[in-house]
């Protein structure tokens, strides 16, 4: 989880990740940033994200990140 | 037969929205299939043949789809994690041939029928340069509605394909989210997974679809009939002879071209919301207030909304994710900035993106240069925003303040505007033209001897353009304050209620530019 | 009585009880949906009712107060038979714009005093002249229907007359539909005045146009016009549809309908005259083809058109209404209405004046001729 807020800080600076719970739907993290934070997650965590898993509800917020990736590398 | 016409209103909904009340349950959304069926055929016999090919298509790919993922998640279970990741890229190596397949199949008569013309064009300037042959051009008339339901055709066969829900098992049904009537002319452009388990339920009269329905179909008339067509008569007369007239009346042409194009197409759209909420179904909406924007980003997240998304999932997404652009991400991040290493890929992906948006309006240079002053205006405001962060907290301005998003939200007009104009001009010169013309020759007379009122939309229209604007205006700052004023009216109080439908129906009647003396104006976005 | 019992039975009460009020309330509940519904129907119906009678209003309001264009009237040369004392026009000539250049009523008033009054309006479809003769039938009893046959070949697609016809039959049964934009002209102090059509046009409806521009030599065989389409001898779907409607029209009032083709440059048409020969003789209607008997009307296409064969000016109409008027006399039982002093004035005035116009613009022109 750590290391997970510290990719989202880097792609996107200046946003308390721990509290924010509508990332998506406020327009924080845009579509561009996504797939930044994708690449690197993919990158990281050794994980393949398909465009099926790109809805509002796995990036909403940093919680809902982690179980994506938790759910991916099973 | 369009859908702003006596016969759609009286001679289509005025059976089938009965014949569908009437009906059992299980059985109603027969009616809406055989609906379908029968709009497709009235509208363009030839529009109905394909659309059977991409529904066949669409439903043998989707099952065959679905088949090869169930056949692999049975025989994965006796299977090691070797054999099993083995059979599971034979698996995806096939599925991948047959949405390959399917998609190719869905595309192929719109890019046959739209852009044969235009690719016979750049072959013979191509092989003029060489003075190798030239091919005599072809152009078909385009069936109505034939852009829309293949992107919804191909958005079913991706999402099976991805496994996001199973095939369709029923022809008829699957047939009837392509082709479902409401959208099949200018959309807004369906998913299955939201739109199939509406078609399939069967609703029964509720007061709330009737007079929510009919209030949208209202004021959906009312943005069509009352604003836009009244504006379309000057439009015409001045980006025809832009070279008549002075500033004042072309800079006015231009912004009644936005209003007009606005009007036309979030009208039409709600007159079909209307339509389909009679009906029991909610279609996606198209448009939330798209000229609050601050950004041009934001304009098209807000304008055309169902076409955005269309495009994110499955170009913008399945591009930036695709094994080159990923390299290349890894890539940029080795030997560039972190802020570039982030820019690069997606600026990618959006180009592809809006490569796209421009040649799905139409086969033509114009609209390619339409789709990339979008992209070339959002990357120069993704490069420079670093500057702008920088620039702006030097001079201590707050950019999230009023007067900032105020001036954002202008910037953002300009720009569209300039956009709407390109997408009305012949060519890319033209609209050049036309927007130095806004600064030439600017005679405040043309307004005071009533120049402006002599082109088409006289005085009284002009009045019209402008309450109704103003009515539109409010209602839009509501919704953006979280009013639904539409909503509000048609579940509110009899005393609110009443008086604003009667208005609005009479208001229609009345002011709408329809009958004897008033051409019939085609609506835009049917065109595409 | 064992305790088990009491209690036993003492629960089978309370179960009769309960089975008692849920059935209160399932009476009441069907005696609630029935005030429900009723209630939602009456409120329906007064919805409809209250916007029925605003709509109402509006349609007087807005309705033109005078049968002229600045009045908001539609094609008002067609409409200004409301201005003719009730019962005064024993042949009502219906058409495109071939009919209000082709006749003149004047010139069959004068020659053999027959009332007649051309209601036409151009690119006319049947559906108009249909509902301009079932208005026309409101204030006059024609014994003579002329219909020229132009109209039964407009040049539009199909699709385009289906829609036109719905949209117009649509707006002359819902006249609201037709004449709301007269907000426009109208002035809120004239929405409820009296609606008076006293607007009359002194030629009857005809556009006399004495301007000559010739086509061609003298006597030019034009019994194919040039236009390349619409001469099939098809007759769309709608337009026959109407056209039925309005002869059957004129039956219902023992009118005499009779046929006219006018032969011009453009749609003169062999297949199309054959079509409406096939169309009249299945209806036993009089047809009078003067594309194929040019000779009746000796037409000289020199001297009697206005715009290079494509209409008749004022010498051309004269020339088919010379014939017309003998043939109707020879043929009909019309009454010489010039016995009627009183309309022979009105007639007679308006004669003057068209002549007058005619011998006005005769110098005008041939003073501009003279000129250098």
């Amino acid at each position: 989880m750590e290391e997970l807020l510290e990719i989202l800080s880097q792609v996107k600076p200046g946003v308390d990740f721990e509290k924010e719970t509508e990332l998506v739907d406020s327009g924080i993290l845009d579509s561009m940033a996504i797939i930044q934070l994708v690449a690197r997650l993919s990158d990281e965590y050794d994980i393949e994200i398909t465009p099926i898993d790109l809805v509002p509800e796995n990036f909403n917020s940093a919680q809902a990140i982690y179980e994506l990736i938790k759910r991916l590398d099973d | 037969m369009t859908y702003i016409s006596y016969l759609y209103f009286f001679g289509f909904v005025a059976v089938v929205y009965p014949l569908y009340l009437v009906c059992p349950k299980k059985q109603k959304w027969m009616v809406l299939f055989a609906g379908s069926c029968l709009f497709s055929i009235i509208l363009d016999g030839f529009l109905a043949v394909c659309l059977l090919v991409t529904s066949l298509a669409a439903f043998f790919c989707g099952k065959l789809l679905t088949k090869l993922q169930e056949g692999f998640n049975t025989a994965k279970k006796d299977l090691s994690k070797d054999e099993k990741k083995q059979l599971k890229a034979k698996v995806t190596k096939k599925k991948k041939a047959v949405v390959a397949s399917g998609t190719i199949i869905s595309l192929s008569s719109l890019v046959v029928l739209k852009y044969t013309g235009f690719f016979e064009g750049i072959f013979n300037s191509v092989s003029g340069i060489f003075g190798g042959i030239q091919l005599p051009l072809i152009t078909f008339a385009l069936p109505l509605g034939i852009s829309y339901y293949t992107l919804q055709a191909i958005g079913y066969i991706v999402d099976t394909y991805r496994g996001k829900y199973k095939a369709e098992t029923n022809f008829a049904k699957l047939v009837l989210f392509i082709s479902f009537f409401p959208q099949i002319t200018e959309g807004p452009i369906g998913r299955y997974d939201k739109l199939m388990p509406q078609l399939v339920e069967g609703h029964k009269y509720t007061n709330e679809n009737f007079t929510g329905g009919a209030t949208l179909i209202f004021w959906g008339l009312f943005k069509k009939l009352v604003i836009s067509d009244r504006a379309s008569y000057m439009v015409a007369e001045v980006f025809d002879n832009y070279t008549k007239y002075g500033g004042v009346i072309v800079f006015t042409a231009t912004i009644l071209y936005t209003i007009q194009l606005y009007t036309d197409f979030s009208g039409c759209i709600d007159v079909m919301s209307g339509t389909a909420r009679m009906f029991g179904i909610k279609l996606e909406s198209n448009f939330r207030q798209p000229f609050f924007s601050k950004s041009v980003g934001e304009f098209w997240r807000r304008w055309h909304i169902t076409l955005g998304t269309w495009f994110k999932d499955y170009v913008f997404y399945p591009v930036s994710l695709s094994a080159p652009v990923m390299n290349l991400s890894k890539a940029s991040t080795k030997h560039m900035s972190k802020f570039m290493a982030g820019v690069v890929p997606s600026a990618f992906a959006l180009f592809v993106v809006w490569l796209g948006t421009g040649l799905w309006h139409g086969a033509s240079m114009k609209y390619v240069m339409y789709g990339l002053y979008y992209f070339i205006i959002m990357l120069i405001g993704t490069l420079l925003e670093p500057v702008f962060v920088k620039l702006s907290s030097k001079l201590r301005i707050d950019r999230k303040g009023k007067i900032m998003s105020f001036l954002a939200v202008v910037r953002t007009l300009i720009l569209v505007n300039i956009g709407m104009t390109m997408f009305r001009a012949d060519s890319l010169e033209e609209c050049g033209a036309i927007v130095s013309r806004c600064f030439v020759n600017i005679n405040i007379n043309d307004i005071v001897y009533g120049t402006i009122f002599s082109l088409g939309t006289d005085k009284h229209d002009f009045l019209a353009i402008l309450i109704g604007v103003l009515i539109m205006l409010i209602v839009a700052v509501m919704k953006e304050k979280g009013t639904d004023v539409l909503s509000g009216v048609a579940n509110g109080k009899i005393y609110i209620k009443w008086p604003v439908m009667m208005g609005l129906i009479i208001a229609v009647f009345v002011f709408g530019a329809y009958g004897p003396g008033y051409g019939f104006v085609e609506n835009i976005y049917a065109q595409f | 009585m064992s305790k088990e019992k009491i209690a036993d039975h003492e629960k089978n009460n309370e179960l009769t009880e309960k089975k008692d009020t849920a059935e209160i309330k399932t009476e009441k509940k069907t005696k609630n949906k029935f005030l429900f519904y009723t209630a939602r129907t009456v409120r329906g119906i007064s919805f409809f009712v209250i916007l029925g009678i605003l709509l109402t209003v509006i349609n007087y309001a807005l309705h033109p107060k005078n049968n002229k264009k600045e009045f908001g009237m539609k094609d008002q040369n067609a409409h200004a038979f409301y201005a003719e004392p009730e019962n005064t026009i024993d042949t009502l000539i219906i058409g495109n714009s071939e009919a209000y250049s082709s006749f003149s009523p004047l010139e069959m008033w004068h020659e053999y005093g027959i009332t007649s009054y051309v209601s036409a309006q151009g690119a006319i479809i049947m559906s108009e002249a249909y509902y301009i003769l079932k208005e026309a039938l409101k204030t006059q009893d024609p014994k003579i229907v002329i219909f020229e046959t132009d109209a039964l070949f407009p040049h539009k697609s199909d699709q385009t007359l289906r829609d036109r016809t719905i949209s117009n039959v649509i707006e002359n049964e819902i006249s609201l539909l037709k004449y709301h934009d007269t907000w426009k002209i109208q002035k809120p102090a004239n929405f409820f005045s009296p609606i008076e059509y006293k607007w009359k046009s002194y030629s009857r409806g005809q556009m006399d146009d004495p301007k000559i521009e010739a086509y061609g030599s003298n006597f030019m065989d034009i019994s194919e016009g040039k236009d390349e389409e619409y001469k099939d001898g098809k007759i769309n779907f709608w337009i026959l549809k109407y056209l039925d409607k309005f002869v059957d029209l004129c039956k219902e009032n023992n009118i005499s309908v009779i046929f006219v083709t006018i032969p011009n440059t453009l749609t003169t048409s062999r297949l199309n005259s054959q079509a409406v020969k096939d169309y009249c003789s299945g209806k036993s209607i009089t047809y009078l083809d003067f594309s194929e008997h040019p000779e009746y009307i000796n037409i000289d296409w020199t001297t009697d058109t206005r715009d290079g064969g494509v209409h008749m000016n004022t010498y051309g109409a004269k020339k088919v209404s010379d014939f017309l008027g003998q043939y109707i006399t020879d043929n009909y039982d019309i009454p010489d209405r010039r016995k009627d002093e009183k309309l022979a004035k009105r007639w007679d005035s308006d004669y003057r004046r068209y002549s007058n116009r005619i011998q006005k613009m005769e110098k005008e022109m041939l003073e501009e001729n003279d000129m250098p």
